[in-house]
């Protein structure tokens, strides 16, 4: 992660800051400008619920160029509260326990431990 | 053999007239393939992104001597980060000798040689070209395996996906297990897709491997991102393959096997996985199999091999039964039984496909475009579907993000 890259999202990364659409209600994360359930183009920032749902996960073996020495990692497809999917890391969790289904809660984390001052959001199991 | 009319009784294919966009009756030209040419794919130190284009393309353009492309089309998608050569359209046209004519790359993702074909398919259609150079390519061996991993990754969203460390396997791998867990689906199901595509990779001479593996062997292989294991991957490696796109005036001319393109669809899909209702739905596969249904009459019962793009197991099973080929969750299951096999009901990955002949991403789309041109040209050798006479290719860039669906038939 560069530094020009996190100054234009650093917000959106360490508080997971999606949108919404006005007209129709539709959230979003990843932000759209265009909203794909009613084709409306005004949507505004909107945060995400923090608690979600592990809806499937891999423990990754092989990880990328940036991401060299952190694996293995888990990384989880979650549904928040409000039904926005999002891929993320699972931390603070060994790979064993990991099950569909269960209960997580966002944190923001360093990225990387390379990239410590950059700070993301990952998922820790809830409670 | 000059003066020799293309086949209009489709082909022996019996098939509804076929249709323009929404129904409208197509006014527009008929396009064959006349000819294609296969590098073997595999780890080539000795060759770089330019050997490997011309060597594909010499290749087919030998075929017919008497034709010169008016236009040459590149399917690739990551040769600025695999060996730091964009410009690849005019890179080709210059190597093989051509001026002023129209070149250029055209990229989505690993369904990069798809798209390309498509492109040079309208423009033969639309009575712009009536010879057209598609050439997909892909250098990916000078990569180690880390940025080999991000630049396939760059087939989905660089700021959400890849920068908070997935990779293309890890979508590919929620998909998997999501897959298993809603099917209650054996994984040793799962594994006789690529037991079936290294044996037809066994007498496949362009295939990157010779080599037959067991469900346990796929089973006991390096996990990659669970529940994928290495056996359940396409390789990385390098590749081009050529196509020689002809339209109906031009085809008369020549005297190689002529198939034709019934149908030539592209279909976009929502981008990541994580954004669409269901990330089991592949909706663009859908599109443009329905789309390709539709406008060249062939019924999906009729298809006597398919092409899929069987990138890992998970992607063979969800395309068949994202077009209706087999029932939902039963794919790997009717794969064990034999039904996807060469002499099975409905062949597919017919010369080992993406898994075992080798997946050079943006050109898998022409190599499968070329294995179905063999096929219906009876020149497939040991690998020939007996019979064949239609077949279908689906490339996919991303997770289904861009599908492209041919359909094509033998014309002679």
């Amino acid at each position: 992660m560069d530094g020009v890259r996190y100054g234009r999202l650093g917000e959106r990364y360490r508080e997971m800051l999606g949108s919404r659409c006005p007209s129709c209600g539709a959230e979003y994360f990843p932000p759209v400008r265009v909203c794909r359930r009613c084709g409306g183009r005004g949507t505004k920032d909107h945060p995400m619920p923090r608690e979600g749902r592990l809806v499937s996960f891999t423990v990754l073996n092989v990880a990328s160029a940036e991401f060299q020495g952190e694996a293995p990692m888990a990384i989880g497809l979650i549904e928040l509260e409000n039904g926005v999917k999002v891929m993320a890391q699972v931390v603070d969790v060994p790979p064993s326990s990991l099950r569909e289904g269960m209960k997580v809660t966002m944190v923001a984390r360093p990225l990387t431990k390379a990239d410590g001052a950059f700070l993301c959001y990952k998922f820790v199991p809830a409670g | 053999m000059a003066g020799r009319e293309p086949s209009t009784k489709s082909n022996g294919v019996r098939r509804k007239p076929a249709r323009g966009f929404r129904g409208r009756p197509s006014l527009l030209r008929r396009v064959f393939i006349a000819s294609v040419g296969l590098v073997n794919v595999g780890k080539h130190p000795e060759m770089g992104i330019a050997d490997l284009m011309v060597e594909a393309s010499v290749g087919a353009l030998s075929a017919l001597p008497d034709a010169a492309p008016d236009r040459v089309v590149v399917g690739n998608m990551f040769s600025g980060v695999g060996c730091g050569q964009e410009h690849l359209g005019a890179l080709l046209s210059s190597s093989l000798g051509y001026q002023g004519i129209p070149a250029y790359k055209v990229e989505a993702a690993c369904g990069s040689g798809g798209a390309a074909a498509h492109n040079a398919y309208l423009s033969v259609k639309a009575g712009e070209s009536d010879c057209v150079l598609v050439t997909g390519v892909e250098k990916m061996t000078d990569l180690d395996t880390a940025k080999v991993t991000s630049a396939l990754a760059m087939a989905d969203s660089q700021e959400y996906t890849a920068s908070v460390g997935a990779t293309f396997i890890s979508l590919n791998a929620v998909t998997h297990r999501l897959y298993l867990s809603r099917h209650g689906v054996p994984k040793e199901d799962m594994a006789a897709f690529p037991v079936m595509a290294h044996r037809n990779a066994l007498s496949s001479k362009h295939a990157m491997f010779h080599k037959a593996v067991t469900a346990e062997d796929v089973l006991s292989s390096p996990v990659m991102s669970d529940p994928i294991r290495l056996l359940d991957s396409s390789p990385v490696c390098d590749g081009a393959a050529s196509l020689v796109l002809v339209s109906e005036e031009m085809a008369r001319k020549v005297s190689s096997p002529l198939v034709e393109i019934l149908a030539s669809e592209v279909a976009a899909n929502i981008f990541s996985i994580y954004e669409r209702p269901d990330p089991l739905e592949y909706a663009a596969t859908k599109a443009a199999f329905r789309r390709a249904v539709d406008r060249s009459g062939v019924r999906p019962e009729k298809l006597d091999f398919l092409e899929p793009h069987d990138a890992f197991s998970i992607t063979s099973a969800l395309s068949l039964e994202s077009m209706g080929l087999s029932p939902a969750g039963r794919a790997p299951a009717e794969a064990a039984k034999g039904r996807f096999a060469l002499d099975g009901d409905l062949p597919i990955g017919t010369f080992g496909g993406l898994k075992a002949r080798g997946h050079p991403v943006g050109a898998s789309g022409t190599y499968q475009l070329a294995e179905a041109y063999m096929q219906l040209a009876g020149r497939a050798g040991p690998n020939q579907v007996s019979g064949a006479k239609v077949g279908m290719t689906q490339n996919m860039g991303g997770v289904d993000t861009t599908t492209a669906v041919h359909i094509l038939a033998s014309a002679n």
